[in-house]
């Protein structure tokens, strides 16, 4: 090595990044290089994708067993009560314990023939709620008694139940061809006439805000398949007095139905009935509501903007997994020339050809727990 | 080396590509300048680091730390895809003599020291070769005359002639450049 080498070996071995860049290779020869690089899987990668899919496959079916072996158990959640009511409503065939619910009339009235009670109708059917909570509570065991008792303290407000229950034709179906009559319906619906400015729904004032603490009836639309709601709800409030909602949540084509079982995407939208009950003031504060429920394994996220003193609509994104919901709405938009018509076609096609079922659902319960906030 | 980068390239050795990527990004700019030095133009010099780039990731697993550094091997891999690359040109012809290079004297490297590495690569871009292959394996990568002989097949005294001769050119080009600074 001479002075010159020397000098060119000191110079040309400093291989740190010129700012200029010209001793930085273009990248497309890294990638051209990169495809004639065999990608090597080892099997300590295939083991750990196996570990990890043994894992969520694990996962999901001791989560259905589990969630199989809590609806077998809760007897808080499902006043499932098999019942038909004849055409007259005065009659009550049947009174047994079943994940369905399904309610046979021949007609669908009106949204005004709901606000007649038929004080006959009130009492037979409290016997048969006085019946339910009976055979209820010979099934459950020592342990789930106390709180058996406490749900009992907030019964369910039968007599406007069945009043609501009154206007529904149901007709027991599969629960695809359900889905399908549903979703069809809302979709023209909702393309149709839910459209509305947000000024309109602004100028809604002195609405009272919903009393959300009380523990309440829920009845809706659920698949008999997989419990997934697919319709209609009638909400029951008992707090100093009964408080009655109706909800209608059809299926919108926008509802992505996963794959796996009891696992859905996408967006639910409601309305809610308030005017089921006369002469009821019920609301005091004037302000659209944002609610968070958890019902056993489901988490649900709503925005409602009262349309009405008793009228509001619900929407929302919700994502539901092992029969978890949650839901998360921003839809507000609706016009409210149309509010009438879409509630009365929406209420009576929900409700022609579905399964009902009966929820009960009260605060802080083992099996069902409901939270607003 | 460090231990983090034996990781690295353990990780690389299962396939991983991000760590391929971790690799390349440490020593690219290595890799290319001395494809530079023996490409004869920057086309060349691209040929060869993407040869260089698949045949190290490709022996990767063969790398022992405890034999030599990382940069040590993966150079003497790139110098091995390069006399490949330059074998498929006219490797025969690359071995010829230039006369009349004349020499520098010691009085100029205090100036030619303010050169920089570009422009030193591409004077050695710009020799003959023969001449670029042998200063470099000798000059640059610490190959023997006897190592070169062997990798070139070529003798010993060829090597030697070669590298005086790749000598005198880059004196020659120096001067150049400073007759031209100089005015």
């Amino acid at each position: 090595m001479n002075r010159l080498d020397d000098f060119f070996n000191k110079k040309l071995t400093n291989y740190s990044e010129d700012t200029d860049g010209w001793n930085i290779p273009d990248d497309a020869i890294w990638e051209r290089a990169l495809e004639q690089i065999p990608q090597k899987k080892t099997r300590r990668s295939y083991f750990a994708w196996w570990l990890f899919g043994l894992g969520i496959f694990l996962g999901f079916v001791s989560g259905y067993f589990l969630s199989n072996n809590n609806e077998s158990t809760e007897f808080v959640i499902a006043q499932t009560d098999k019942v038909n009511i004849s055409e007259n409503n005065d009659k009550i065939i049947t009174t047994e314990e079943s994940t369905d619910l399904a309610f046979n009339t021949t007609n669908t009235q009106k949204k005004s023939n709901l606000n007649r009670i038929n004080d006959a109708e009130y009492n037979k059917v409290s016997k048969v709620s006085n019946l339910k909570n009976i055979h209820n509570k010979d099934r459950i065991n020592q342990t789930g008694e106390e709180q058996f008792q406490e749900i009992n303290k907030h019964s369910i407000p039968v007599r406007e139940t069945v009043r609501s229950v009154e206007k529904t034709e149901v007709i027991r179906e599969s629960s695809s061809k359900e889905t399908s009559v549903i979703s069809d319906e809302f979709t023209k619906i909702s393309k149709k006439d839910a459209i509305a400015t947000s000024d309109k729904l602004n100028s809604h004032q002195n609405i009272p805000l919903i009393d959300n603490s009380a523990p309440r009836t829920v009845m809706t639309l659920l698949s008999p398949m997989n419990r997934r709601p697919l319709g209609t709800s009638l909400f029951m409030r008992g707090n100093s007095r009964p408080i009655v909602l109706g909800e209608i949540q059809p299926l919108d084509e926008k509802r992505k139905w996963l794959n796996m079982p009891r696992e859905e995407v996408g967006v639910s939208r409601s309305f809610y009935l308030l005017d089921l009950l006369d002469n009821v003031d019920f609301r005091e504060d004037p302000r659209d509501e944002i609610a968070q429920s958890t019902i056993f394994k489901n988490i649900n996220f709503n925005y409602r903007k009262w349309l009405r003193p008793r009228l509001s609509f619900q929407s929302g994104l919700y994502y539901t997994k092992l029969d978890g919901m949650l839901d998360f709405s921003v839809f507000d938009k609706v016009e409210e020339e149309n509010l009438d018509n879409i509630l009365d076609s929406t209420f009576e096609n929900l409700t022609n050809q579905s399964t009902v079922n009966v929820r009960s659902t009260t605060e802080n319960s083992q099996g069902d727990i409901s939270m607003h906030y | 080396m460090s231990k983090e980068l034996n990781h690295i390239i353990r990780k690389a050795v299962n396939g991983d590509q991000k760590a391929y990527n971790e690799i390349y990004m440490q020593y690219r700019s290595m890799w290319f300048m001395i494809s530079m030095r023996y490409g004869k133009n920057k086309m060349q010099s691209e040929d060869i680091l993407q040869d260089g780039l698949i045949r190290i990731f490709n022996d990767l697993a063969k790398y022992d730390s405890k034999k030599s550094r990382f940069s040590t091997w993966s150079s003497r891999v790139l110098v091995n895809a390069a006399l490949r690359n330059l074998q498929k040109s006219n490797w025969n012809e690359t071995f010829v003599d230039i006369e009349n290079a004349e020499d520098i004297t010691d009085e100029y490297f205090s100036i030619i020291d303010e050169i920089n590495t570009k422009e030193l690569t591409l004077m050695i871009q710009s020799l003959p070769t023969g001449y670029r292959v042998v200063f470099n394996m000798y000059v640059l990568e610490g190959y023997s005359h006897k190592e070169i002989a062997e990798h070139l097949n070529i003798s010993e005294g060829t090597s030697k002639s070669q590298l005086s001769k790749a000598r005198k050119q880059l004196r020659h080009i120096l001067e150049s450049q400073l007759k031209v600074t100089r005015r």
